[in-house]
């Protein structure tokens, strides 16, 4: 089985000179779930905006199918429309100043019709959970719903691939499950999702895969992840339990 | 907007504008009295009585004290006190100052209270996604709504900044407070920014190809708006007037 979307040897150097990224070989399958994790500063963020084609590497590729990503525009669009990138503050994605502007965002920028797009929105909004909320002002939700639209806004364009920065961030046990929830329903569709976050907990119970980065490198990368690689790599667990 | 709209749609805005200008243009009492009666009634029944008051507070802040030099002028040049009801030293109250003020502040108390039933009804967006048909370029469209999501932004921004000087005692004294306002406008800027480049890069990782979407919602309400059109032109159109007592 080949991989759906890969990079190989990838660089890459900030302009203040920070190296977040040195070498990666990552690769993520058709389906499959793919948690990445590590500490704060590992490059999980970079990584996943390369994939978005947001960031141009420094050194090395990006990978879609098999074909190497090229930076020009229609290929650029090309990629994000098939890649959907939910960003981990969805304050920062939120472009628009009404719900329902804000889910068309995305598929009107695909050149769909009217009709097309106003349909991608009622079903995505359906899907999350915000049904009624086309009118409301983006800066009247609560955070909750605020990440609901992030995710509805990404949905409504068809994306194979779904790129989500740290998603359980700042929730409660409920926005936990309720992201859960999505994540589940999104694979059960064959959408392929990478998912960065330092949340042991939520990543044992979605991943196929657990990549672990650390210092821009790939320390440990299978579909099991033992407790001692976590511990040892400073990610999130439930010493809490252990200790008793 | 969770206003009850009798009309909807574009025609809600093209039916404000109409009237607006209307109302402005017109010189005729009637007219006047007529749209304050009608729109203030909209704005009454679409967000409730409480709120349309308290929108109508602030325009009242800078018409009284108008009306007041209105009622004051010495009408009729010359700088004479001609009908005198009220003298004041070298100010004088007459009844033609009086007729000018009352005219004036019920036609722009009616102006106003058509601009009401847009505030209370309608979007930014909405009204220009209306103004669209009139061919406005594409570009001073976007800007708006880019603008009012920024506006969002720098708002909740700031709002999170105060919390946070708040709560360390920022504005204990206004000595302070200048200082905290000072590092508040600084930090705003910065954070401002730095939302701008995000902005930018969820634009881009959508896809954006220069358009925003409207949403088209289908217009009614032609039953309030025909009546009250017509009776605004007949107003204007007719030869006599009501004559202010």
């Amino acid at each position: 089985m080949s991989a759906l979307i890969e990079t190989r040897d990838l660089w890459h150097v900030y302009s203040d000179g920070t190296v977040s990224l040195r070498g990666v070989n990552f690769k993520a399958m058709r389906g499959e779930v793919t948690v990445l994790l590590g500490p704060n500063g590992a490059g999980k963020t970079t990584l996943l905006l390369h994939l978005n084609g947001l960031l141009k590497p420094t050194r090395g590729e990006v990978l879609f199918e098999g074909k190497p990503v090229s930076y020009d525009k229609r290929n650029l669009t090309e990629l994000r429309r098939r890649v959907g990138f939910i960003f981990q503050n969805a304050d920062d994605q939120i472009v628009a100043p009404t719900v329902w502007q804000e889910v068309a965002f995305g598929p009107k920028n695909l050149g769909l019709s009217d009709a097309e797009v106003a349909e991608r929105v009622r079903e995505a909004l359906n899907w999350v959970g915000l049904e009624g909320f086309e009118e409301r002002l983006c800066n009247m939700l609560s955070i909750g719903e605020r990440q609901k639209l992030a995710i509805a806004g990404v949905l409504a364009m068809h994306p194979d691939v779904i790129l989500m920065d740290e998603p359980t961030a700042s929730l409660d046990n409920f926005g936990l499950n309720s992201v859960l929830n999505v994540v589940r329903r999104l694979k059960a569709e064959g959408k392929t999702l990478i998912i960065s976050t330092h949340d042991i907990d939520f990543a044992f119970r979605v991943a196929d895969k657990f990549v672990v980065l650390h210092n821009g490198k790939i320390v440990h990368n299978g579909s099991h992840l033992p407790l001692e690689t976590a511990r040892k790599f400073g990610l999130r667990m439930f010493d809490a339990l252990w200790k008793r | 907007m969770h206003a009850k709209k009798v009309v909807k749609g574009d025609l809600r805005v093209y039916f404000c504008i109409f009237s607006l200008f209307t109302t402005a243009l017109c010189p005729k009492f009637h007219v006047h009295l007529a749209s304050l009666l009608v729109f203030s009634t909209l704005s009454a029944h679409a967000a409730g009585l409480r709120n349309y008051t308290a929108v109508l507070k602030l325009p009242l802040t800078f018409f009284l004290p108008s009306a007041l030099v209105l009622t004051l002028l010495p009408v009729g040049g010359g700088g004479v006190c001609e009908g005198v009801l009220l003298s004041l030293g070298p100010l004088c109250v007459t009844k033609a100052g009086l007729n000018l003020a009352l005219r004036t502040s019920l036609r722009a108390f009616a102006s106003f209270s058509v601009l009401c039933y847009l505030i209370l009804t309608t979007s930014v967006v909405e009204v220009f996604a209306a103004l669209r048909r009139f061919r406005i370029p594409r570009f001073i469209v976007e800007l708006v709504v880019f603008i009012y999501r920024i506006i969002q932004i720098l708002l909740e921004e700031l709002e999170r900044l105060e919390r946070a000087a708040d709560a360390r005692l920022g504005f204990r004294s206004r000595r302070t407070m200048l200082k905290t306002v000072s590092l508040l406008a600084f930090s705003l800027f910065v954070s401002g920014m730095r939302r701008v480049e995000k902005m930018e890069q969820a634009l881009n990782a959508r896809c954006y190809a220069g358009e925003i979407p409207f949403r088209a919602e289908e217009s009614r309400g032609w039953l309030v708006v025909l009546p009250v059109v017509s009776l605004l032109l007949l107003g204007c159109l007719s030869p006599c007037s009501l004559v202010f007592p």
